[in-house]
């Protein structure tokens, strides 16, 4: 009886274990792609590809920071899916 | 909780049962009827602890969090799962995966195996619309297969990047219809597929260059799944001719052979790349690894016969010089012998083919115009279809590609295959390209022996005959026999234990 309800018990605390596991994914992941879909979030695209250009061209100079943004946005632009 | 953040918690933990009920019976864990989810996974832990295989942890961490992990998730798991007392594995399973499990939506995909199948990851291929060099092996390439019925699943990755997944039809229409396409190029893709596929005991085959963040979690695929990997070798042009490229460019090619180092077979395009991977084949064993081993199989020399333009009455011989604009395709180089062979008088059109970044482009048709005020026939031809490269080659005299470094050399093949003679490098895949006549080599570096040669073939008609004889001789390569050479040599028709 004893054993029975140990087993129970410990069956209890995985599936808990569990069900916060997925809680914590899920809030996660979708925190995540809320924000990646929000409104503010493609708003400041713009902003954040300027500021990223700017950094690499700190990094590489102003010619080769050019040729990897074409190459970022030609990659852009050819997806169609 | 809200109802719907609820739905979505359910929706997860019911593709979790599903990704583990596919994985228990590989990993040798018999289901119980109406077991809790949580029980079914600290025995499936319990089991993959104590067996102690690699790639049975590899598949486990995909059957929890549907995602493909890296080399440090997978020593993470395995570390926390050395230390749980006996009993406790789930807590330690859950731990590991958690990061991983957030990354994006794919905890909440179904999961399929293929099993003693073999998979080609297409991913660029198939998502964009590019198609240089690598797209066009691939898009002849598993057309190829499919026709013979090889059985090969194509696969791309999710949008997060961290799982297989199969090709919705616009991106199988990519792969495999490029020459007739069922949709129109460009149209939004709204098919959404929210299955994951793992290969298992299978055959991985990687015939692109895999884009910077999937080369972590394919290294990890390599060296811990137990598939075995093959890989086309393009070449190691960011490696051994860093300084022709930005710098990231060659930072990220060293992240891709992290996971060269741990694959199994790489086929090279060329002799010139497959000595190249070689190489760095033998740097590997110095780590205590084994290395790919690697084969050379030329890529095929079949183009379209499309063009068939001939020059205008009374023009000046066509020059045609075609690649991109970059530093080692050695334009600079081209514009320094016509400028020697302009200033001694000689007559010819010079035309460049080749797409390249704004400002680059904006820098060498300044340098055109300048040229042009002089007197030199010298222009720009960009944005041109295949059958618009075809007729500038069917009207050429000869093309000139004294590229400093190539894997294959694309447009060299397609001018021979075109009947036009090239002008062209006296080593690497262009010396082999050029082996099988004609060609004139010259070495790349020297502008004076550049100018000497394009003076020959501009001056000797005889000379041309030759060549022009030399490529009616060549043998026609066609992509059959380069799909059916490569499927060999990749040795994917093997079955993996």
């Amino acid at each position: 009886m004893e054993q029975q309800e140990a087993e129970r018990r410990l069956q209890d605390l995985r599936d808990a274990l569990l069900d916060d596991w997925l809680l914590v994914t899920e809030h996660l992941a979708g925190t995540q792609q809320q924000m990646e879909s929000s409104l503010s979030w493609r708003v400041t695209a713009p902003l954040r590809l300027v500021r990223l250009f700017q950094v690499k061209a700190r990094e590489l100079g102003l010619p080769a920071a050019t040729r990897l943004g074409t190459a970022v946005v030609a990659r852009r632009l050819g997806r169609g899916a | 909780m809200t109802a719907a953040l609820h739905e979505r918690i359910e929706r997860r933990r019911s593709a979790l049962r599903d990704r583990i009920a596919t994985a228990a019976p590989v990993l040798g864990v018999a289901q119980i009827d109406d077991e809790p989810t949580s029980s079914l996974l600290q025995r499936m832990a319990a089991t993959v602890r104590e067996r102690g295989r690699d790639d049975e942890l590899w598949l486990l961490y995909i059957a929890v969090s549907g995602v493909f992990p890296e080399m440090d998730e997978l020593i993470e798991l395995r570390r926390r799962l050395s230390l749980a007392e006996p009993g406790a594995e789930l807590a330690a399973l859950l731990e590991a995966t958690m990061e991983g499990a957030a990354k994006g939506p794919e905890s909440g995909y179904r999961m399929r195996l293929v099993q003693h199948g073999v998979v080609a990851d297409v991913h660029f291929s198939a998502t964009t619309e590019h198609n240089t060099g690598i797209q066009r092996v691939v898009r002849r390439t598993m057309p190829e297969w499919e026709r013979a019925g090889r059985g090969v699943e194509l696969v791309v990755w999710t949008d997060s990047l961290v799982a297989m997944r199969p090709l919705s039809e616009r991106e199988r229409d990519r792969v495999l219809s490029w020459t007739d396409r069922r949709f129109a190029p460009g149209t939004r893709d709204e098919q959404k597929i929210d299955e994951i596929i793992v290969p298992w005991r299978s055959q991985v085959f990687v015939p692109e260059v895999p884009i910077h963040p999937l080369t972590a979690p394919l290294a990890a695929l390599a060296r811990f799944s137990g598939n075995r990997v093959s890989m086309i070798g393009h070449d190691a042009i960011p490696l051994v001719s860093a300084h022709t490229l930005v710098p990231i460019e060659a930072e990220r090619y060293a992240r891709f052979l992290t996971m060269v180092r741990y694959a199994d077979r790489i086929v090279g395009v060329s002799e010139s790349a497959a000595r190249e991977f070689a190489g760095f084949a033998k740097m590997v064993p110095a780590q205590g690894l084994r290395g790919p081993s690697v084969r050379a199989v030329p890529l095929a020399t079949e183009v379209p016969h499309l063009g068939s333009a001939t020059p205008a009455p009374g023009a000046d011989p066509l020059v045609l010089c075609v690649g991109s604009h970059e530093p080692r395709k050695n334009q600079e180089a081209v514009l320094q012998a016509a400028r020697l062979l302009h200033r001694d008088g000689a007559r010819f059109r010079l035309v460049f083919v080749g797409a390249g970044s704004t400002l680059d482009l904006r820098r060498f048709d300044a340098r055109l115009s300048a040229l042009r005020k002089t007197g030199l026939q010298v222009s720009s031809a960009r944005g041109l279809s295949d059958a618009g490269l075809w007729e500038l080659f069917a009207e050429a005299r000869f093309s000139v590609f004294p590229s400093l470094h190539e894997g294959f050399g694309l447009p060299a093949v397609e001018s021979l295959a075109l009947g036009t003679p090239v002008l062209t490098s006296d080593f690497g895949s262009l010396a082999e390209v050029a082996a099988g006549g004609g060609c004139v080599t010259v070495d790349p570096r020297d502008d004076e022996a550049i100018a000497a040669a394009m003076r020959s073939m501009l001056e000797d008609d005889e000379l041309i005959a030759r060549l022009l004889r030399e490529i009616a001789a060549r043998p026609d390569r066609t992509w059959r026999q380069y799909a059916d050479e490569l499927w060999e040599a990749a040795e994917l028709g093997g079955e993996v234990a």
